[in-house]
Formats: structure tokens, C-alpha cells, sequence
């Protein structure tokens, strides 16, 4: 039996494994289906076993299921990974999407419910090593492009930040999308600037009417104009990996650091954990300066993101700090760190949607 | 129909979040008072609290002299109040409901 049809179900019921069991078994792919009853029997058997997909109860005793998918993620990087929850519960499935799990899936009430889940199942496992739209691996043009080429039907809805958008696509056409009072082809553009996120892909709304009139192919040519001119704009950024408000920044950051109330924006790479400890001595930089400030805003951020990774606190969204002098804001705008200065009449609240308002520029 | 469903009523509740509560930290790192649940341990409580301190101490560093600090991750909202160096820390479980109303826009 090859490892590309393998299955491994994890819950700690017993007799709902069972029947898990017996109704995958019939799915056309004809998978070969192993049981365990807790997450260290399952991490055993994976390491004598070869398996292509795990699908996991979220709610066991002892480790749940996350905790054995930050395992498995590390050990074995390229199984796929379901979560079955047990109620539609949208943090957690979203913390469970952020840690980079395949498929969150509520458990099948119905048979409909149950009849979805086994094509799911289905077109994983068959899919596997064929390059399966994994959430976490593909941009949003390669999802865009597979719908499209497959003549899919299908809506996908994306969360970026405190974002959400949708793209509703009619038999391998784009024919709608809608993003933050946006619709048509202006919010197609619009998702289309996001790099990263979460996505779902929820059922066809085949009645959905049509608001964007060409072609699927012109819209991602499109896009791929406007993201080679914003990284253009990018390149100009200073060697430095920072700059300040006057240099070129991207437009709507650049508005950001217009808006009142903002002191200063500073940006420059995101921190690597393993170049923390390598950062300039504090005396080498004019204590209260930028570099000072963004030096700060780079160590405080690396060190939080690795502090919340090992406690599975999930990605570190925002960071805002309330000062005597001044306010400050950080947020990661994709692969950059942006330090807002704020001006210390604002109120908390309004820092805090400052900040939040980068992750979406 | 319920075949596929677990028999546990208790599983088709809702989960409340349980990483809720508050430590306090004196300027030493070391935890003087939680009303955290025991799920998050005293050793993890220290690494966030050692982060806090650090982020207090430097910014006071590049004279960014600050009072209050606020992280958020995807699930969990991390507010830390500095304290005669030390800090009192705050932990916000971030549901829908709560982010949906944290991005509302502000009145003006």
C-alpha cells in the first residue's frame, strides 16, 4: 500500500473512530485507514509508518490536537494535517489555520455534512504530491489560477489581518469580489495586494451575479503589473533595511505617516530571532534617536513572536506601547517591520487603531 | 442524524478560552501573584514576563520611556502595565466578537 493513500484517524472515541474508519475506507481512492487513541500512539506509529494524511480530533485529553500538529509539523513537514472540531468555534479555527494546519473541518452532523468530508478526504489524498492548493504554500494568484484552469466553482474567503474579503468564482471564471466597501474588480486588485493570510474555500454560489466582466487571465496580469511596481517602490527602500517618513515609502503607508496624530514611521526588515543576539551594542546608536527606536522596535518584536511561538500563543499581530512622551505602534506589513511614532494625546483606543490600520495598508 | 457526531454533550459546547487572568512581576522577573489557571505554568509565565521587562528596560534605553505595553497575538491580547520596574500583565483571550469590536472605527 503506498504511503500517498494512507490515512492515520486520531480521537480518543473509539467507536466514532471506528466508524470514521469504515466510511473512508470506501472512498474511491480506496485508502489503506489506521486508528489511534492518543496523540503519543500516533506519533509512534508515524515514525514506523509512512502516511500521506492525519486527520485529528481537536478535543483529546492529555495533548489535543494542535499540540500533537506542532509536532507532526516539525517531524514530518510534508503530511497533510485535518482538525476536526467539534463545534464551528472561528478563533479557534483560525488559530488553527495561523499554526499552518491543512483542513479545519466541523465534525459531519449530517450525511450531507459526512458526504463533504469524504470528498474533501478525497481530493486530499488523491491530490497528494500533485500539488494540492495547501494553505500555507500558495499565493492567492496560485490559488486564483487553479480554480480558474480546473473550471472550479467556488467562493474564497480570505482574512488578512482584521480584513475579510471574497472572490466568487463561476465555472473557472472570476466573476465577483468584494473586500472593505470595495466590489468588482477594484476589491479584486485590492485582495490581490495581500501576500499573506488565511483562506477558506466555501461553497459555489452559482446565482452569484456578475460584476467582473474580464477575463481571469487579464485580472492576475494585472495584478502582477501592480506587484512588480510596489516592489519597485520597495527596492528604493535604503540599504539600511530602515528608513524615515521623508524617504519613499509605499502610498498608503506614506499616507499613514501623514495622518495626524503620527510623529514618524519607521520600517525595515522583520527580525530573525537568530540575529537578535548579533544586534549593535545600545552604544553605538544616539540614545532617543530613530535608529534607537527602531533598534528597539526590532528586538521587542523578535523577542515577542519567539516568546508567544513557544507558547503557541499563535503569529504576533501588533504591538503597541503608551508612553509619558510619546506612543508608539508596530505591526508587520508583509515581510516589513512598521514603528509608528504617535503623538501622546492620542488615546489608547485610538493607538490602537492606528496600529491596526498598518496591517491593512 | 448524529452518527458522526461525539455521544460527549460537553464536547458540543462551545470552548470558553482559558488563558485568562493576571501575574504580577517584581523588577527581578520573578512572579509575586497569579490569577492565572495552572494550564500556564509558572515557567511560561516567567518567559513572557522576562520578555516584558526586557521591552520595558530597553525602550526606557532609546528614551522611549514607556508605561504601558500591549500585545497582540492571534488569539490572546497581552497587557503590561510597568510597575516601579516591575510590571503587572494582563491576559485578554481575543474572541471574534471582542477583535470585531476592537477594529470598529472610533467616533471622532
Amino acid at each position: 500500500m503506498p504511503s500517498t493513500h494512507r490515512i492515520l484517524l486520531l480521537d480518543d472515541d473509539v467507536d466514532l473512530l471506528d466508524r470514521y474508519r469504515k466510511a473512508l475506507e470506501t472512498l474511491p481512492t480506496r485508502p489503506e485507514v489506521v486508528t489511534c487513541t492518543s496523540g503519543a500512539k500516533a506519533l509512534a506509529l508515524l515514525e514506523s509508518t509512512p502516511v500521506a494524511l492525519m486527520v485529528s480530533d481537536f478535543e483529546m485529553p492529555g495533548m489535543d490536537g494542535l499540540q500533537v500538529f506542532s509536532i507532526v509539523r516539525r517531524r514530518f513537514p510534508k503530511l497533510r494535517y485535518v482538525v476536526m472540531m467539534p463545534t464551528a468555534d472561528p478563533a479557534m479555527r483560525s488559530r488553527a489555520y495561523s499554526a499552518g494546519v491543512d483542513l479545519v473541518w466541523e465534525k459531519p452532523a449530517s450525511d450531507e455534512d459526512f458526504a463533504l468530508f469524504q470528498s474533501c478526504i478525497e481530493g486530499l489524498v488523491d491530490n497528494f504530491g500533485g500539488g494540492f492548493r495547501g494553505i500555507q504554500h500558495k499565493s492567492l494568484v496560485d490559488l486564483v489560477q487553479l480554480e480558474c484552469l480546473s473550471q472550479s466553482s467556488s467562493v474564497l474567503k480570505l482574512e488578512h489581518g482584521t480584513n475579510c474579503g471574497r472572490i466568487w468564482i463561476n465555472s473557472g471564471e472570476v466573476v465577483d469580489a468584494e473586500v472593505a466597501g470595495l466590489e468588482g474588480e477594484p476589491a479584486f486588485a485590492e485582495l490581490m495586494r495581500w501576500k499573506a493570510g488565511n483562506f477558506e474555500m466555501l461553497p459555489a454560489e452559482p446565482e452569484r451575479g456578475r460584476r467582473i466582466d474580464v477575463s481571469w487571465q487579464a485580472l492576475l496580469l494585472d495584478s502582477a503589473q501592480a506587484h512588480d511596481e510596489q516592489r519597485a517602490e520597495v527596492s528604493a527602500y535604503d540599504a539600511e533595511g530602515m528608513r524615515a517618513a521623508d524617504d519613499p515609502v509605499p502610498s498608503r503607508l506614506g499616507e499613514m505617516g501623514t495622518t495626524p496624530g503620527v510623529e514618524f514611521l519607521l520600517s525595515g526588515a522583520l527580525p530573525l530571532v537568530s540575529e537578535l543576539k548579533k544586534s549593535k551594542p545600545a552604544g553605538e546608536v544616539v540614545p532617543g534617536s530613530d535608529t534607537a527606536v527602531f533598534q528597539w522596535a526590532q528586538k521587542t518584536w523578535g523577542s515577542l513572536e519567539a516568546v508567544g511561538r513557544k507558547l503557541g500563543l499563535g503569529p504576533l499581530r501588533q504591538i503597541e506601547g503608551l508612553g509619558l512622551q510619546r506612543h508608539v505602534g508596530m505591526s508587520a506589513v508583509e515581510q516589513n517591520l512598521v514603528c509608528l511614532g504617535l503623538n501622546r494625546s492620542l488615546t489608547p483606543a485610538e493607538v490602537r487603531e492606528k496600529t491596526s490600520k498598518l496591517s491593512a495598508a | 442524524m448524529s452518527i458522526f457526531s461525539k455521544s460527549r454533550p460537553a464536547a458540543r459546547q462551545p470552548k470558553e478560552p482559558t488563558l485568562k487572568g493576571a501575574f504580577t512581576i517584581d523588577a527581578r522577573g520573578r512572579i509575586i501573584s497569579s490569577t492565572v489557571p495552572a494550564s500556564f505554568s509558572a515557567s511560561l509565565q516567567g518567559e513572557l514576563a522576562g520578555a516584558v521587562l526586557r521591552a520595558f528596560r530597553e525602550a526606557q534605553a532609546a528614551q522611549l520611556t514607556l508605561t504601558e505595553l500591549v500585545f497582540e497575538f492571534c488569539g490572546l491580547r497581552v497587557t503590561a502595565k510597568e510597575m516601579r520596574g516591575g510590571a503587572i500583565v494582563f491576559l485578554h483571550p481575543l474572541t471574534q466578537e471582542s477583535q470585531q469590536a476592537a477594529a470598529a472605527p472610533i467616533a471622532s
